[in-house]
């Protein structure tokens, strides 16, 4: 298991370069800089040429690519992406203040997605043929193809405008006099804020890992020892959640790595329909704007959380199945 | 289409039981309508005629043609031209109206500013420049289409290439594109293909089915990785390596065949999956260059009119098709599935 943990942590730091290199591969070698951009900048309108080197060299572009990665990178280690080019307050700070709002998002919308998706993958599978069963395959079969944007906008156009339903808020995550408020108003105006999101968020989710649990229910009902298990007059709630549902939930549970990355991709979009400033946002901004700092520091901060929920899913897989700790599968 | 990458054998028994999967059929067909659509786009919805004959000149197909003749011409103004006493006739498309164009109808008739809601006019309504959604719609579904099929078969190529040469060779190379898997695996793919479309200025859908391409092959990858080394093991192939069949000969001749099918049933849902990154990228601006017509264009301007005046036919249209697209892409997908896995009966 030690040998495993260490061989996988190794393994993540290639990965790691890989993925900052091509980032800032992609942010450098592109045509434009936010010096052509930026209006008020010192690129913009009447600025002399002079002011502009001067500005270049301030910034460090007009050194060499790879000695601009190497300086890049050893920021990077000590949590510091630099300043972002729209406002010029430090990246990580802006990160730090809008990386709480994105976790609180997808960690709910994770949540939310696996508490109904194990249950309903699992009465599927055990009422194989009935109409429940067909009911929900087609429910979230359509849910799954289903434009997250597309909802999005369906939900505010049904349930936010004075004109139809005005049960939700428009934009934003909290309301204006958020500050004044008690705890418990607190809570409840950040989820009467955050509901319409989180059901953007999670449906997509919720309609893939239902499909796992389902499949992989069945496949563990379909088995020997769950015969045996029946044959030796067990009551059904045993055989189904002591006997199959524990070995069938597994690589269920190792999914919520692969989950992670697409929540967090999705809140792009969420993010900017319903104005919340949250990580997609920033990106958001940060790409319209040309912020070469704030996009490789969302894109680096992305991709370790998804390196990190990757490992944890892996080695909560290792923990509940020796073999792949053994080395025996990879 | 599909039937031609796997082996022969298999081909009339995969499409027996496709074939009984009521839901899937009719996704197939409902894919056959779309792509007609798409195909003929100008005869649906355009600001010239099928063909016309106005004022002794008669034109076949301007809508296609474009004569200069009448470029300043459109249905409308040709309909006030038109002279049936002297045998003039005109064959209309089913919407006399083109993705681009503006309608400039009478005033009186139009108090308001666009976007205008359906009328005898516009069946669908039109955009926020009164543009029409049906044309735009039609228009649209080729750009949809083109960015899935392109994106999905280029991905396709990648993945099945790198999938063959690391199964098959194992190793070093085996080593490196496992390693390169999991970096383009790991990458926030919404974030990286919204740079590079932010920080690339193309007016073409060149670089969204390029980037589309490059993030995404990682499954096929895998899949064929996957399918070789099992088959690699298998006595067919060592048979055919006994006889001297060269390496070229093994890879193409037994493996790709036998692989394919995992691959075609990824990229039926690979190609869903496309055609949703491409209408997510258009509704944040990112995607089809404008005024090119796309639905996730459309939709973003639903999103800009959601309070006043609430133009729900610009949300419930778009969304519409992107999502039927969509869902009949994965049933077909799904169909395919079923029909080609050997446990469902020989």
């Amino acid at each position: 298991m030690r040998t495993y943990l260490v061989r996988r942590l190794l393994l993540m730091i290639p990965t790691f370069l890989g993925i900052t290199l091509v980032t800032f591969g992609v942010a450098h070698l592109a045509p434009g800089d936010p010096l052509q951009l930026d209006p008020d900048g010192p690129g913009g309108g009447v600025a002399s040429r002079a002011a502009i080197e001067q500005f270049r060299h301030s910034q460090g572009l007009d050194l060499p690519l790879g000695v601009q990665y190497a300086r890049w990178l050893g920021k990077v280690v000590t949590l510091d992406f630099g300043t972002s080019s729209q406002d010029h307050r430090p990246v990580a700070q802006k990160i730090g203040e809008s990386l709480p709002k994105t976790l609180l998002l997808s960690g709910l919308a994770l949540f939310l997605s696996y508490a109904l998706a194990i249950p309903l993958g699992v009465l599927s599978a055990v009422r194989r043929g009935s109409w429940f069963e067909r009911g929900v395959t087609v429910g979230l079969f359509l849910l799954y193809s289903m434009p997250a944007f597309w909802v999005a906008v369906m939900l505010l156009l049904a349930f936010a405008r004075p004109a139809a339903l005005d049960w939700f808020p428009l934009q934003g995550l909290t309301s204006d006099g958020f500050a004044a408020l008690g705890p418990f108003a607190k809570v409840r105006d950040v989820a009467w804020h955050a509901a319409l999101p989180l059901v953007c968020l999670t449906y997509g989710a919720l309609a893939s890992i239902s499909r796992y649990m389902r499949s992989g229910m069945l496949e563990v009902l379909g088995q020997d020892y769950v015969r045996t298990a029946r044959a030796k007059g067990l009551p059904e709630r045993v055989v189904i959640w002591k006997h199959a549902f524990r070995n069938a939930v597994v690589p269920v549970i190792t999914l919520f790595g692969m989950t992670l990355p697409h929540v967090l991709g999705g809140s792009v979009i969420v993010e900017s329909i319903f104005g919340i400033n949250g990580m997609g946002s920033l990106a958001f901004e940060a790409i319209l704007h040309r912020d070469y700092p704030m996009v490789m520091g969302v894109t680096t901060l992305t991709a370790l959380l998804t390196m990190a929920s990757m490992l944890a899913s892996d080695v909560v897989h290792a923990l509940a199945d020796p073999r792949v700790g053994a080395g025996v599968a990879p | 289409m599909t039937g031609a990458f796997l082996a022969p054998s298999s081909r009339g028994r995969v499409w027996r039981r496709f074939r009984k999967r009521w839901l899937s059929l009719g996704a197939l067909g409902l894919l056959g309508l779309l792509f007609a659509a798409a195909a003929l786009a100008d005869e649906l919805a355009s600001d010239k005629p099928i063909a016309a004959r106005v004022g002794g000149h008669t034109w076949w197909l301007p809508n296609l043609t474009r004569p200069l003749e009448l470029r300043a011409d459109t249905v409308q103004t040709l309909r006030a031209r038109l002279n049936r006493d002297q045998g003039d006739w005109m064959v209309e498309p089913l919407v006399p109206f083109g993705p681009y164009q503006t309608y400039s109808g009478q005033s009186a008739e139009r108090p308001s500013a666009p976007p205008w809601g359906p009328d005898s006019d516009h069946p669908l309504g039109t955009d926020e420049v009164g543009r029409d959604v049906f044309a735009r719609l039609v228009h649209g579904a080729r750009a949809s289409l083109t960015v899935g099929f392109v994106a999905v078969g280029l991905y396709v190529l990648i993945g099945l290439l790198l999938g063959l040469l690391a199964g098959y060779y194992g190793g070093v190379l085996d080593a490196v594109v496992s390693r390169v898997t999991e970096i383009t695996m790991t990458f926030p793919t919404m974030f990286f293909i919204l740079a590079v479309m932010g920080l690339v200025h193309v007016k073409t859908l060149v670089p969204i089915m390029l980037v589309i391409g490059l993030t995404r092959w990682t499954d096929v990858c895998r899949l064929v990785r996957a399918e070789v080394l099992r088959l690699k093991t298998l006595e067919f192939v060592q048979a055919s390596r006994a006889i001297g069949a060269s390496d070229l000969r093994i890879l193409a001749r037994h493996l790709v065949p036998n692989a394919m099918g995992p691959v075609l049933v990824a990229a039926t849902f690979g190609i869903a999956g496309a055609i949703l990154i491409e209408s997510s990228l258009s509704f944040l601006g990112f995607g089809v260059p404008p005024p090119a017509p796309s639905w996730g264009e459309l939709l973003s301007q639903a999103n800009r009119y959601l309070t006043h005046p609430g133009a729900w036919w610009l949300t419930v249209y778009p969304g519409l098709a992107i999502f039927a697209t969509v869902t009949a892409f994965n049933l077909v997908g799904e169909g395919l599935r079923d029909a080609l896995d050997p446990r469902q009966g020989a």
